[in-house]
């Protein structure tokens, strides 16, 4: 699926993890996902959907001995062709990542300042000096208050939200063109939450990075993405942009999911729940994946259906989209 | 959003005292809190001086022979009194420090010099290295620490380096193992993977990001271990294979004082009561410093 313009193309990625028991699970089977600079999409699912491995493979951290195969374009180059070095190289310059739990994602060791100074260290030639200069720019600019005061503090001295403010400012020192934000809410309270999201979509602004936001908050999709995948079992079950896929969801998974998600705006009853759960990836299912939970399935679920085109560019996994009509 | 936009409002971080807490000095803090440590320390550093003023502190030439003063009970004139020879036993406690100290110290060296690398690459490459490495130290392990540096030092030859070098070699194990068990931990961690994402090679991640959070463990290991030496060097001076006469060592004194035990038994407290003094002294500064170092506590 070319798109004019595509920071990160990913074509056909496919992951499988060999166990020491000689199991081979495959995380991820299938997938393509493209992000232009400026645009955030959200890769949304739960846990074992294959969401955070794809932005693994991605940044090359996945464990060696990973079986991987597909295309990871960046910049023109097909990232699963590079030599590690080269790959490094990238990391922390090119591309970016923040993680789930900003408390544990710091090194105790070291101050705030020196893990932000060594990123930039890493990946530009520049002296100790300037690499803190630069170091307390970012952390300003992350809206850290009193930046040369914390600079020198180590991270069991700040709050979650505001680690989670110095990761930011770690995964933007070196201006990355492509950043990978995995749950980067998730473990922070509402109200940090909205000033995380609230910072990232400024530092889109200014920076015209790529971001690809992994969640399974849709609430935080609806607030931040452009653009959402929804990702079920290894694979990509829907792809739009995001007021089409809260108006009309085209993949009984993705209206499962809006229905189990608690609003204030609307009279609502008990939450929805999706009955069943995820698929045994170790035993590599057939049909499609979500047909043992699906109200709507079909005989014809037993064949797997591709990502098939509906309405203005919207992509879904499903014999039977577009699924107004199923409730019209 | 009106948070973001006013730094004031989310000025959450943990303290606001802009004294820099760093790892060292909370650790100072929490040792400083704990007395029967804090006592140890001062006797741990008593010994140290007195092993390395031993020249200028002892009264006596710790070799001096004196056939006019032979198994003098303790007085004004000889402190700890004399020995089978009428040397100065005061005088040999405190140059037998230095072999006692040198011991403890020069093994530990070998000990970490050897064992912290080795467990740093088995628990980071882990693979076959790991599998090597680990059934080396496992092997290691199942002879007694004593036994093994025994053996080593009668297998080197009976003088005081090769007692050091045995003592050190037999101590290795414990360190491989123990760092790697660590490394392993450690390695783990979110904020490893957070440093290969930002693009550090393995070594730097391994000698910066992982090495720096595993040693706490090690410092305290360190210091039991050191205590473990001492005795170790006792033993082999005991048995003729460490420290060798005329030069004194608190092994070796007491060796010669077990002679003379009823008549002559500051021969034997003397020396006794400094490798009981050494051994418990550091035990409990290892005891304390691991509750300092536990993270857990407050």
């Amino acid at each position: 699926m070319a798109e004019d313009g595509a920071l990160l193309e990913i074509t056909d990625l496919q992951v499988a993890f060999h166990g020491p028991d000689g199991r081979t699970t495959h995380a991820v089977d299938g997938v393509d996902l493209s992000v232009t600079p400026g645009r955030t999409l959200g890769i949304v699912g739960e846990s074992g959907s294959g969401k955070s491995v794809t932005s693994l493979a991605v940044m090359g951290l996945l464990p060696k001995g990973t079986e991987i195969t597909g295309r990871i374009g960046f910049e023109g180059r097909d990232l699963l062709k590079e030599s590690a070095r080269r790959l490094r190289d990238l990391r922390g310059d090119r591309m970016a990542m923040i993680f789930q739990e900003p408390m544990t994602s710091l090194n105790p060791a070291y101050t705030i300042g020196d893990q932000i100074s060594e990123a930039i260290l890493r990946h530009r030639s520049v002296g100790r000096r300037e690499a803190r200069a630069r170091a307390i720019e970012m952390l300003r600019k992350v809206r850290i208050p009193e930046p040369e005061a914390r600079f020198q503090e180590y991270p069991h001295q700040l709050s979650g939200g505001m680690r989670q403010r110095a990761m930011i400012a770690m995964a933007l020192a070196c201006d990355p063109q492509l950043l990978i934000a995995d749950e980067p809410t998730t473990a922070l309270d509402v109200t940090i939450q909205a000033q995380i999201l609230e910072l990232m979509r400024r530092l889109r602004e200014e920076t015209r990075a790529a971001i690809i936001l992994i969640t399974h908050d849709l609430g935080v999709v609806a607030e931040v993405c452009d653009e959402v995948a929804v990702m079920y079992a290894g694979q990509i079950v829907e792809r739009a942009a995001v007021q089409d896929l809260f108006a009309f969801p085209q993949h009984p998974y993705t209206v499962g999911l809006l229905g189990a998600l608690p609003r204030f705006d609307a009279e609502q009853g008990e939450l929805a729940v999706i009955s069943g759960s995820v698929p045994d990836m170790s035993r590599r299912p057939t049909g499609c994946r979500f047909r043992s939970r699906c109200p709507f399935r079909i005989e014809r679920c037993e064949e797997m259906p591709p990502l098939i085109p509906v309405e203005n560019g919207r992509l879904t996994r499903c014999w039977r989209a577009p699924l107004q009509r199923l409730v019209a | 959003m009106s948070a973001a936009t006013e730094p004031a409002t989310v000025s959450g971080a943990g303290s606001h005292d802009h004294l820099v807490d760093s790892p060292r000095r909370r650790v100072w803090r929490r040792l400083k809190a704990r007395p029967a440590a804090l006592v140890a320390l001062c006797v741990v550093v008593v010994i140290v001086l007195a092993a390395l003023l031993a020249p200028l502190l002892a009264p006596y030439d710790p070799t001096q022979q004196s056939w006019t003063a032979v198994r003098q009970a303790p007085s004004w004139q000889h402190w700890f009194g004399t020995d089978e020879v009428g040397r100065d036993v005061f005088s040999r406690v405190l140059y037998g420090a230095r072999a006692s100290l040198a011991a403890g110290v020069v093994s530990i060296v070998i000990a970490v010099i050897f064992g912290v690398p080795l467990g740093l690459l088995a628990g980071y490459v882990g693979g076959w290295v790991d599998a090597a490495l680990s059934r080396l130290t496992d092997a290691m392990l199942a002879i007694p620490f004593l036994i093994l540096a025994i053996a080593l030092a009668a297998f080197l030859g009976p003088n005081l380096t090769n007692a050091m070098i045995a003592i050190g070699i037999s101590a290795t194990p414990i360190f491989i193992r123990l760092t790697r068990g660590q490394v392993l931990t450690v390695k783990a961690e979110d904020y490893v993977e957070a440093a290969r994402a930002v693009g550090n090679p393995g070594w730097r991640i391994a000698l910066r990001h992982i090495l720096p959070n595993v040693l706490p463990p090690l410092l305290v290991q360190v210091t039991l271990t050191i205590a473990a030496a001492v005795i170790a060097e006792a033993s082999l001076s005991f048995l003729g294979l460490g420290q060798q006469p005329p030069m004194p060592s608190w092994g070796s004194m007491l060796n010669s004082a077990q002679r003379f035990l009823s008549n002559a038994p500051w021969m034997a407290i003397y020396p006794g009561m400094a490798i009981f003094l050494t051994v418990l002294s550091f035990n409990v500064l290892g005891d304390g410093l691991r509750d300092a170092l536990d993270p857990r506590a407050k």
